[in-house]
């Protein structure tokens, strides 16, 4: 169960890649960009301290064993416990804000309109994405009135075209080589100076300067233990039930596919779990660096993900996230469940109640 | 036609379009992507029986084919899925196959499986057949409920990824033939000669197109066929036109690229029967992708640097509130909506038939080239080969194109239901190709954001940086522009845009606008007035707002765009309105510095 928070405060700027992080065309331009970093970056913070002060590499594999993590998120630096999370994407937000929530009833996603008092079909509009909310608002999240009160923020971060000298490639010296030009263009990240990334964490970490992000640059991290009344932590202890939201990307599937949902292998092919409605967007490409003796750490899978935000219907109740099988992870080394993929928190107004019931609700 | 209340309407589409459209390096990449969606597209068409689809209009036009299809009548989910997966596989097996048998190297093909899963997993596919009584648009919006759960399932990969995208296996022989996690980085070791595996087998994929596309051109083929030497040289020439020996693609990646081939389209005619469509195809790909008259505008020309390069121009564009149109159709009846649908997919789609087919008649260049053209979709690029083609050129052009190209082409068909956004970017010639893009993207996108029925100019820097203008395009037609008088009184060509721009320059650093939350417009008017006439109105308050009609299409752009944007509670926010005004000027000042001023 998760602890602690990681806050880190990025100094100066990051870098944001993704894909092929060695190759200089890859550097070029704004395509490839990718921030926040993932759980898997954080994790290999902590497998770089530990190592410093474990001799072998077996004690090093039974202390980091147990680690899990979750993220990105992000939080103002004075309240890091009020934390950002993606917005459920049953919010349809506009302007930064809400203006209705789907909610799934009788073989459809609905919305309620306050004016007519009554469900009907979603707005054929176009919305904004990328959005996030406070977590101390999730709970507003459930009903249709409250939910147009949650205030929707922006990233605190902006991509920075940047242009550096071209290194050469084994060597930290400028590329002089003509043909191309000795400058490239990179994306670098500006965060909001008040701004820090949130992390998840069942394992400390000391406070201090660490490398991260890339290219060796510093961040500031602090350790922050989860109390009793911060809010994640309910959340985090609720049953599921039948209808949930996913706060990180999901990874589900087998060695050679990735699905929406998690699923058994069987012999005529994959089955679903959960036989799950779901409010999903394009699968987004996820892929870390793993451990290895080598300087530059082997890369894991290229896996494909249900990305954060989505909603799922199950057909039955499925208990907290904590509570979910290993096996419905797959496993590279450690089981994705260690990245935090797929972390959920109920969402209850995700299914619209019977009419009558409803109108009760938000009466009440 | 009878009895229309009962008539069943089914919607199909298939994804991902703009993710499979916008991962791309090369000119190649964008045409070979819109090709595959049309080639996809027409393939349902064509089995549901074109007589019955309603949209798009006229199926045997083969370019830009939307891909939202509505047919009168009820298609079985199972059929439209396995005729349009079978097109599919059809394409991927006559890649595959094509290079098999042609690209040889000392290595063993065991890639099969991949392959496999790239011809299922590609797509996402969407069926919806209405109830009996259910309008368009009912069935539209049913469509758009299914694919909210989306469909995809996603081709893991492992080993570096595609030099292009970032994700995806790179495509070569042996992929798939090694298993263990810490092998992987075998293909990329090098041998005594510097090179990979996977090296080797692109230098000879890309040598073996040129060398094809040499045997399939009778009069290359007769100047090179007795001279071996020549033939290899000019072979990794061509070749590089479809793929650069430097690139590692993956297998839709290369799909894309091989299908602008003809060696390879002809045995796609070949599997598939000379559907005429594919026929169509082979004659675009001969017109549009010759690599002889290709070589003229690749931006990724870093062999070859002693060759100036100079700036280009990219525009892109599209239909504002095509789907406002419908749904206002949809609330006619049902006969009307049918018909109206009709009507109006054919309209756009000739007219993106006329702008493509003969481009050269309207672009402002006879070297600038018109990309995609289709339906109400339109990408293309304006450059010069040999010269710096002016930045006021493209200006003038774009000063006449709502009235002489989106309103003029097929001037005998009504007035168009719908206004027309564009993002032009003006581009140095460092900036990336897939950056260029994206600008485009992002300028069509101001277009729209800020009122629609207008153009975003922007102008992009090698750095990355760029400014941003936009206009309705009334106010380029009412030459604004000529409009412009420096302090010597001098107009049009000779006019100085360095006084405006560095007034602009100078006030800004002093704060003369005012500062954040603090601002007011007095400076920027008087600016305004200085340089364009005292007499001018353009910022009176008539002038800001947008006017639009029952389908909410724009009838009148206002500079500012769309009142509703500018309103708090209600009310209208004044600290808005006066930033957004001070910004036009502020930045029609920098942005027509670059377009207009000739050093």
């Amino acid at each position: 169960m998760f602890q602690h928070l990681i806050v880190i405060e990025p100094l100066g700027l990051l870098y944001g890649s993704s894909g092929r992080f060695l190759s200089p065309e890859n550097l070029v331009g704004r395509s490839g960009a990718s921030f926040p970093p993932s759980a898997a970056t954080v994790s290999g913070l902590f497998a770089a301290y530990h190592a410093q002060t474990t001799k072998d590499s077996k004690t090093l594999k039974e202390t980091l064993k147990p680690l899990q993590l979750a993220g990105p998120f992000w939080a103002d630096s004075n309240t890091p416990e009020n934390f950002h999370v993606p917005t459920p994407l049953h919010c349809l937000v506009k302007d930064q804000r809400i203006r209705c929530c789907m909610a799934w009833q009788q073989g459809q996603w609905l919305t309620w309109s306050d004016e007519k008092r009554q469900w009907e079909t979603p707005p054929n509009d176009k919305f904004e994405k990328g959005t996030w909310v406070a977590i101390a608002d999730w709970h507003k999240l459930q009903h249709p009135t409250t939910a147009k009160e949650v205030e929707v923020q922006l990233a605190p971060w902006k991509f920075l075209p940047h242009l550096h000298p071209h290194l050469m490639e084994d060597e930290r010296r400028v590329d002089s080589d003509k043909e191309r030009g000795s400058l490239f263009l990179e994306n670098g990240v500006q965060m909001n100076p008040d701004a820090c990334l949130i992390y998840l964490s069942n394992m400390p970490l000391k406070e201090g300067w660490y490398r991260f992000g890339g290219e060796g640059h510093m961040v500031n991290l602090r350790c922050i233990e989860i109390q009793a009344d911060y809010i994640i932590s309910q959340l985090l202890q609720a049953p599921l039930k039948q209808s949930f939201a996913l706060i990180t990307p999901a990874i589900w599937g087998s060695n050679r596919l990735s699905y929406r949902e998690p699923g058994i292998q069987r012999s005529n092919g994959w089955e679903p779990l959960w036989n799950a409605v779901l409010l999903t967007e394009r699968a987004m490409p996820f892929r870390y660096r793993l451990g290895g003796k080598e300087r530059t750490k082997l890369l894991s899978r290229g896996r494909y993900a249900v990305p954060a935000g989505t909603v799922y219907i199950t057909e039955h109740p499925q208990p907290a996230w904590v509570d979910w099988s290993e096996d419905w992870f797959p496993k590279e080394g450690p089981s994705l469940k260690r990245w935090g993929c797929g972390l959920a928190l109920p969402l209850p107004g995700a299914i619209a109640e019977p009419t009558a019931e409803t109108q009760g609700a938000i009466a009440s | 036609m009878t009895d229309t209340d009962n008539t069943v309407y089914t919607a199909i589409t298939f994804a991902p379009v703009q993710g499979f459209i916008e991962k791309s390096r090369k000119l190649r990449d964008l045409y070979g992507s819109s090709y595959l969606l049309s080639l996809l597209a027409q393939s349902i068409c064509v089995a549901v029986g074109e007589a019955n689809v309603v949209s798009p209009a006229l199926p045997n036009i083969t370019q830009g084919m939307p891909n939202q299809i509505i047919v009168r009548g009820q298609v079985s989910q199972v059929d439209a899925e396995k005729l349009f997966f079978d097109t599919w596989s059809c394409i991927t097996d006559t890649c595959r196959q094509w290079i098999e048998d042609n690209v040889q190297g000392n290595w063993q093909y065991s890639w099969d499986r991949d392959w496999g899963l790239w011809a299922k997993y590609a797509w996402e596919f969407f069926h919806v057949v209405g109830k009996p009584g259910e309008s368009i648009t009912q069935v539209r919006q049913r469509l758009n409920e299914k694919k909210r759960s989306r469909a995809w399932i996603g081709v893991n990969w492992q080993g570096e990824s595609s030099t292009l995208s970032g994700t995806d296996a790179v495509a070569w022989a042996e992929l798939g033939k090694i298993a263990k996690p810490h092998e992987q980085t075998v293909p990329w070791e090098k041998d005594r000669s510097g090179k990979s595996p996977v090296e080797h087998f692109y230098v000879e994929l890309s040598c073996q197109l040129g060398a094809a596309f040499i045997k399939k051109t009778p009069e290359l083929a007769q100047i090179y066929h007795n001279n071996p030497q020549r033939f290899l040289e000019k072979s990794i020439e061509y070749g590089e036109a479809f793929i650069d020996p430097d690139e590692e693609l993956s297998i839709p990646e290369l799909i894309k690229r091989l299908i602008t081939h003809k060696a390879i389209v002809e045995q796609l005619i070949e599997r598939m029967g000379s559907l005429y469509y594919l026929t169509e195809l082979k004659k675009q790909i001969e017109k549009d992708l010759n690599p002889k008259r290709f070589t003229d505008l690749n931006r990724l020309q870093h062999k070859s640097s002693n060759k100036p390069q100079y700036w280009t121009g990219w525009f892109q564009g599209d239909g504002d509130g095509a789907s406002d149109y419908l749904k206002w159709l949809g609330e006619q009846g049902s006969q009307q909506e049918d018909r109206g649908t009709t009507a109006f997919s054919t309209q756009m789609r000739c007219w993106g038939q006329e702008f493509k087919e003969n481009a050269t008649r309207y672009l402002p260049n006879d070297q600038s080239r018109l990309i995609y053209a289709g339906g109400d979709d339109f990408l293309g690029v304006l450059y010069q080969t040999d010269a710096q083609l002016p930045a006021k050129d493209c200006l003038d052009w774009f000063s006449t194109f709502k009235s002489g190209i989106w309103e003029g082409i097929n001037p005998t068909q009504p007035e168009k239901q719908i206004t027309a956004s564009v993002g032009f970017v003006w581009v140095s010639p460092k900036v990336p190709q897939r950056d260029v893009l994206q600008h485009c993207r992002e300028a069509e996108k101001s277009a729209k954001h800020n009122g629609k029925d207008r153009i975003a100019f922007r102008i992009v820097f090698s750095g990355g940086n760029y400014l941003e203008w936009v206009c309705p395009w009334r106010i380029l037609e009412d030459g604004l522009f000529r409009q412009y008088r420096d302090r010597n009184g001098m107009q049009g060509e000779k006019a100085n845009w360095t006084h405006f721009y560095n007034d602009v320059a100078v006030l800004e650093s002093r704060h003369s606008f005012g500062s954040q939350g603090e601002e007011h417009f007095e400076t920027a008017e008087a600016l305004f007035k200085i340089y364009f006439g005292d007499a001018n109105s353009l910022l009176h308050k008539n002038n800001w707002w947008n006017q639009t009609n029952d389908h909410n299409r724009v009838i009148h752009a206002g500079v500012l765009g769309d009142e509703k944007n500018f309103k708090k509670n209600g009310a209208l926010d004044p600290k808005r309105v006066t930033k957004s005004l001070n910004n036009w000027v502020i930045n029609l000042a920098k942005v027509g510095f670059h377009l207009c001023s000739n050093t």
